[in-house]
């Protein structure tokens, strides 16, 4: 028996498997071909104050072992949002990860007041990092003075309960100086990573493809990128969770992020090959930890990290 | 997909991008993974009606079964099919089998008559020879027929392309700006809101871009 279970700040959730927040709408979709309830929780879609309809179209385009995506947090605010697609998903007996983007510090405030009175929500992820915004100066995850900003508001309305889990960007430069800001600043977890910044340029019409010009780069190739990114923070700061993502595929993928220090790893892109890629996924995992002598997932969490076992010998 | 397993379907699928040319690639007797059917189809009158169909370039390919299905029920159905040039019609000898009168046109001329296949559209509506018409091809042909069809009582159901990620509903990329009757405006996804849609819910004049109305 291999125990799957993990957590996340004082969150418990029974797999280390997660959906990724903008890869699986509110759930319903994807309840057509899982059972939500075998998976870790579903993070939803990065909701904010108000109904938008996002950016034009094109919205993507394929690339190398990857896409990239240009949606805008397209959503329908987070009243309707918590009237209608958290009861569902609460009914279903899912797990939730409530999602949260704004585009002010207050807005992200006033986001966590409405969602600390709603029931059934396991943690609340705080996206600072959505790269496709009109203005790159609200990416709050590339300014550690504002990413900690957003923070402190948040736990401030939120109060002490709820895991506050911040979704950061791996287009900075020092990306441990910017988590250890928003884990001073309150947040129990972090996720990473969000997209990559990019673009494809369209060799018929000759300017950029997509519709938002730039876009967000997901899938395997940003996948070394993520090992990287979570092996430097949970270097840094070993007893902070990380829920990982960024092109985990396989149970092997999954497996890297933990080795490098991932206590949950979200599925994204892949589920748009195959809405029941999570659970493919999960099921490798097991299967990976037992050949390899683990008895749960805890076991190797960051186990890459480990001393060299010859040294001073 | 056919061969001594059971029930066959059939797929018509142009090599464009990198999965449609993978899918194209694959032998025969390969197995293949697939979630279908997804999204809207084509609704199917109680009574019969007198029906166009037109097609462009491929978007010819769904309307050959679509045709069978309205003959059986006993409409009178008409198929017009156009492209650029006679190369990119897809299957023009499929139709006659199902249609009472099966028209092509081209722009260079080299199959059927030269012209847009839209051009004959209003002479028919017009003369009030058409109830409904079926429509899939590029936006732009779809977008031509709903201006054509607006403001008579000829009903439009057009199968809208967008491209897409997922295909089931999640990813939200394929999303197409369709009006919700109070004068708001939703951005609907192509893949389970769609893909045929009423020409005159879709805002084609906002497909693209950014709708300046909150929602």
């Amino acid at each position: 028996m291999i125990d799957l279970s993990t957590t996340l700040g004082n969150a418990w959730f029974p797999s280390p498997l997660f959906t990724a927040s903008g890869c699986a709408s509110s759930g319903k979709e994807l309840a057509q071909f899982i059972d939500l309830r075998e998976i870790g929780a579903v993070v939803t879609k990065s909701v904010m104050s108000k109904a938008r309809h996002g950016r034009s179209t094109p919205r993507m385009a394929e690339t190398p072992s990857g896409m990239i995506n240009s949606i805008g947090l397209q959503g329908p605010g987070i009243d309707e949002f918590l009237a209608h697609d958290l009861p569902w998903l609460v009914s279903q007996k899912a797990r939730v990860i409530v999602s949260i983007a704004g585009e002010t510090v207050e807005e992200y405030a006033t986001l966590a007041r409405k969602v600390r009175s709603a029931p059934g929500i396991s943690a609340l992820e705080v996206n600072i990092s959505c790269p496709n915004v009109e203005n790159r100066g609200l990416v709050f995850a590339c300014d550690p003075d504002a990413s900690r900003r957003v923070i402190d508001g948040v736990r401030k309305t939120l109060g002490g309960e709820l895991p506050i889990i911040a979704k950061l960007s791996p287009d900075v430069t020092d990306l441990v100086s910017i988590a250890k800001g928003v884990v001073d600043a309150g947040a129990d977890g972090l996720a990473l990573i969000n997209t990559v910044l990019s673009m494809v340029i369209n060799l018929d019409t000759m300017r950029p493809h997509l519709g938002g010009k730039t876009g967000g780069l997901s899938g395997p190739a940003i996948r070394p990128i993520a090992v990287r990114a979570i092996y430097q923070v949970h270097e840094a700061l070993p007893a902070v969770p990380i829920l990982g993502m960024g092109g985990v595929s396989s149970g092997r993928d999954a497996l890297e992020l933990i080795l490098a220090g991932a206590k949950g790893v979200s599925v994204g892109t892949a589920s748009f090959g195959d809405p029941a890629a999570i659970i493919t996924i999960q099921n490798e995992l097991k299967e990976l930890l037992k050949v390899r002598g683990f008895t749960s997932v805890a076991q190797a969490v960051g186990f890459a990290h480990r001393p060299d076992e010859f040294s001073g010998a | 997909m056919t061969g001594p397993y059971g029930g066959s379907m059939e797929l018509i699928v142009a090599p464009f991008g990198q999965g449609s040319k993978w899918l194209c690639s694959q032998v025969e007797g390969s197995s293949i993974d697939l979630i279908a059917p997804l999204g809207t189809a084509f609704g199917i009158p109680t009574e019969p009606v007198r029906a166009l169909l037109v097609g462009g370039g491929y978007g010819s390919a769904p309307l050959f079964g679509l045709a069978e299905v309205l003959k059986n029920r006993g409409c009178r159905v008409d198929m017009y099919l156009g492209a650029s040039t006679g190369g990119k019609i897809y299957a023009p000898m499929e139709g006659k089998r199902s249609v009472n009168v099966l028209r092509i046109y081209t722009e260079d001329g080299s199959m059927g008559e030269r012209g847009r296949v839209t051009e004959p559209i209003s002479g028919l509506i017009t003369d009030g020879l058409v109830d409904v018409i079926y429509s899939c091809g590029p936006m732009p042909m779809l977008r031509a027929i709903s201006e054509i069809v607006a403001g008579s009582d000829v009903v439009h159901q057009c199968a809208v392309e967008e491209s897409m990620a997922c295909g089931v509903g999640i990813c939200m990329t394929c999303v197409i700006p369709v009006s919700d009757g109070d004068g708001k405006v939703a951005m609907k996804r192509s893949c389970i809101d769609g893909p045929v849609m009423d020409g005159s819910n879709v805002l084609w004049d906002l497909v693209g871009k950014v709708p300046e109305v909150h929602p």
